[in-house]
């Protein structure tokens, strides 16, 4: 019984090197499986262009939920944005941008994007998803905002 | 990358799957085991494990992978990673365990056996090859959200019509869907038929008939066989005016919204054939029978038909002719094969016999009707049945050794329909040139429903509604007319690519929907997909009305609205609306946002909805509208209240 337990620590090991080797290489391949590189390397969404599931998941919640606004590459440029610039004087942030990400830290977007603009001192027409999307949806939305400089380099 | 490394030798205890297993009567958290280990001072890492006996899993992946079910462990390194989506919350790990979806072998206890890696068990699906486990428990979804490759390749198969020559698990077997070719040469003419069999998609970009790559002198043979499919009756054209204004055709053509469908040029929705250059393919007359009589070409299209006065549909046919014509297409001055159609056979009656056989040999029946139809029979195999092992003998029967895999011979075969076989069994899979997308979906849609291992019938999810809508009477009668259910669906049935119709007549005011049949304006203006003006008279439009207001209430939506308007409520709502940002999305006036509907324009909302509804609605807009933009606020139900007098008080 306890080399079986043991067995199964030292297994935990090798799935921790596993996974650290597969994310320094940016993505997890499935190249021990993987005879059709079709099917792992095709990107998910026009958006997205990566292969890792939780970038993936992101991409789908911006396209439905974000895009309309911050823009399909985060450009800050959605087709709703002129809107809210022209009437009320506010431009939904550039994600895109990496000078973004200078003032903009993970908790304060986390918040924006859990409660709404109004919760970090910002534009009430920045809405609240909190009751929208799922503890991890909102994650994944933030991890591929925050990939967007990256993702979509000016 | 070793941030998640401290958890693994946290203990992990039965409780949380005990939890599950009082839910669901047979899974059963075996904890045990571990717990002993625990009692004799043995190491903290106690095994987890899901056992669920109806699906026959003992998945013990959730040991290693501890932070699947945890917000904080998002994006993480493996293994303590937290699963992506939100796949877990319908397909709950307690329940399901990981291994359906994932394969791999649950009970393994090394990672590299569990990974499928070693040991001969089933290797674990990651990245895109996930979605063809859907498949499993979804057994005829046309769409899954979450399987966005898996979902493509169904709707292609259906699009396309795969099911004409093959049997393919999950969807009904019957004839391709195609034009019925009785009377075509009456409607069409030899250059423009000569041209689509070289390539359909020089003619139309969306074509859904795929390429035969016969040579010029079979596709001349062809093309006088069609040409001999004439109407005994010709359609009578004298009842319609003989020159139409070209400016109210125009005009009718854009009310009508036909590319809410249809593409013209490219732009449009995408869902049928472009009509760019229609006026190549069909003459006049054949225009001025569809829009007028559309059933007596098109029985079963989705196509609606619309109520134009004779002169209307003389108004559109102008238009079309015109507009929709391309001097260069299929010019005989410009290509001289098509001058000489026919001149490379000896006579007219050996031409047609050759062009007879090769309807036959080339299986056009199977999606197509033609006079004196023949039985129609399936030629392609049965892809439920296909296996690696099937592959292999199929090739050595043939004489060909398949260097491939089973999925990737499917992806080839797929890609490149002729390029597998020798050239004497090349003719019969004709060229379907898909992009790459729409191939992989494909091939992952075929090798999905060949995945043997069923599970248990409980667990058949049974997506799509294979009854066709019933509804009384000429309320009925009208929605098959007008093909409602091309675009909306009812409580569920039928196409929704826009608004469910269920709840209906308990979401707006009868006089509103009553207008707006017969005059629909913008309500947003981002949709490429509009409601058409289909001509509707003031007697259909009462009939439908009353249909809808009859059959489609919902009590519980109705009863939301039982509250008073007060002047207090009406004041905190506007509050509350403001405060919101409501106006980010919605205009009021000229201010506002695009992505919803406006709240003045077109007709002020306190005469369009019902206060029942606005309270339902912000309670949760995705319980209605699945993946709708609009955020759930949270709202109690008093704010919900007071937003939904305010907004009852704009008339
Ligand atoms: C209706 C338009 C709209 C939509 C939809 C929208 N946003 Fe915003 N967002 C804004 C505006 C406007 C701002 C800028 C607020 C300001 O500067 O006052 C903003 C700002 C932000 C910020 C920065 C907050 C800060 O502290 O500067 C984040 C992060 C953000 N949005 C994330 C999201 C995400 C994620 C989504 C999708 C789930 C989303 N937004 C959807 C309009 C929108």
């Amino acid at each position: 019984m306890k080399g079986k337990i043991t067995g199964m620590l030292i297994a935990a090991g090798v799935i921790l090197a596993a996974g650290a080797a597969a994310d320094s290489n940016g993505a997890a391949d499935s190249s021990a499986a993987g005879e059709l590189p079709p099917f792992a390397s095709l990107a998910g969404r026009p958006s997205g262009g990566s292969s890792d599931p939780a970038l993936d998941s992101g991409a789908r919640v911006y396209g439905i939920y974000c895009a309309r606004c911050h823009g399909n590459e985060g450009g800050g440029d959605g087709f709703n944005a002129y809107n809210l610039s022209s009437n009320f004087g506010v431009s939904p942030v550039a994600f895109s941008d990496s000078l973004t990400w200078r003032d903009l830290d993970v908790e304060g977007a986390r918040a924006a994007i859990k409660r709404g603009g109004t919760a970090v001192g910002k534009s009430r027409y920045m809405p609240p998803w909190e009751y929208t999307l799922s503890p991890l949806e909102v994650e994944d939305v933030l991890l591929y905002i925050r990939s967007m400089p990256s993702l979509f380099p000016e | 990358m070793n941030r998640g490394a401290g958890r693994i030798t946290v203990g992990v205890t039965g409780a949380l799957l005990a939890g599950g297993a009082m839910l669901f009567p047979g899974v059963a958290a075996h904890a045990a085991d571990g717990a002993a280990e625990k009692a004799n001072g043995g190491p903290f890492a106690v095994p987890e494990m899901v056992v669920n006996d109806t699906l026959g899993i003992r998945d013990r992946c959730t040991s290693c992978h501890t932070g699947i079910r945890d917000p904080g462990m998002a994006g993480r390194g493996q293994p303590a990673a937290a699963h992506p989506g939100g796949f877990l919350v319908d397909h709950r790990v307690e329940r399901f365990g990981c291994t359906p979806c994932h394969g791999g072998d649950g009970t393994a206890t090394s990672a590299d056996r569990a990974h499928g890696a070693v040991g001969g068990g089933k290797p674990m699906a990651v990245g895109r090859r996930v979605e063809m486990a859907c498949a499993r428990c979804h057994a005829d979804a046309l769409h899954l959200d979450g399987a966005p490759f898996l979902s493509l390749g169904r709707r292609s198969i259906d699009r396309y019509g795969c099911v004409g020559c093959h049997r393919i698990g999950g969807f009904a077997w019957r004839e391709g869907k195609a034009p019925d070719l009785n009377g075509f040469a009456s409607r069409s003419n030899a250059e423009w038929v000569y041209t689509w069999l070289g390539d359909p998609k020089v003619y139309a970009e969306n074509a859904r008939m795929p390429r035969y790559e016969i040579d010029d002198k079979a596709r001349d043979a062809l093309t006088g066989y069609l040409m001999t499919f004439t109407e005994e009756s010709p359609f009578d054209t004298t009842a319609f005016p003989a020159e139409g204004d070209f400016d109210n055709g125009k005009r009718l053509f854009r009310l009508s919204f036909c590319i809410s469908c249809h593409t013209v040029d490219g732009k449009g929705a995408d869902e049928a054939i472009d009509l760019g250059r229609v006026g190549n393919k069909w003459n006049r007359a054949s225009l001025l029978r569809m829009i007028s009589d559309t059933r007596s070409l098109a029985p079963d299209s989705p196509m609606p038909q619309y109520t134009f006065t004779n002169a209307q549909v003389a108004d559109l046919a102008a238009y079309m002719m015109d507009e929709l014509y391309d001097p260069y297409f299929a010019d005989p001055e410009e290509d001289s094969t098509l001058a000489n159609l026919g001149n490379s056979w000896p006579s007219e009656e050996e031409r047609v016999d050759a062009g007879r056989r090769l309807f036959k040999e080339l299986r056009c029946a199977n999606c197509h009707s033609f006079p004196g139809g023949e039985e129609w029979i399936r030629v392609g195999p049965d892809l439920r049945e296909m296996t690696g092992d099937l592959l292999v003998s199929l090739g050595r029967n043939e004489g060909i050794d398949f260097p491939w895999s089973l999925e990737e011979y499917v992806w080839r075969k797929v890609n490149d329909p002729r390029g597998m076989e020798p050239a004497e069994y090349r003719y019969k899979m004709p060229s379907y040139d898909l992009d790459e997308r729409t191939a992989l979906g494909i091939s992952m849609a075929v090798l999905a429903q060949m995945i043997d291992d069923e599970p248990t019938a409980a667990f058949l999810v049974h997506d799509r509604e294979m009854d066709p809508l019933e509804l009384e009477g000429e309320f009925g009668e009208l929605v098959s007319r007008y093909r409602c259910t091309s675009c909306h669906s009812f409580s569920g049935v039928g196409h929704n690519t826009t608004y469910d119709l269920g709840m209906e007549g308990s979401r707006v005011q009868r006089k509103w929907l009553r207008d707006y049949l017969q005059m629909p304006y913008t309500i947003r203006p981002i949709l490429t997909i509009r409601m058409p003006f289909f001509n509707i008279t003031d007697e259909q439009a009462e009939v439908l009305a009353d249909g809808i207001m009859r059959t489609r209430r919902d009590v519980l939506v109705e009863g939301e609205g039982d509250f008073r308007q007060s002047p207090a409520r009406i004041a905190a709502g506007k509050r509350l609306f403001d405060e919101s940002g409501c106006l980010a999305c919605h205009q009021m006036g000229s201010k506002g946002g695009y992505v919803g509907p406006s709240f003045t324009a077109g007709s002020p909302v306190g005469r369009k909805l019902t206060p029942g509804w606005i309270v339902r609605w912000l309670d949760d807009p995705a319980a209605i509208k699945p993946e709708v933009p609009e955020p759930r606020y949270g709202f109690t139900l008093e704010q919900r209240r007071s937003i939904a007098s305010y907004l009852m008080s704009i008339r």
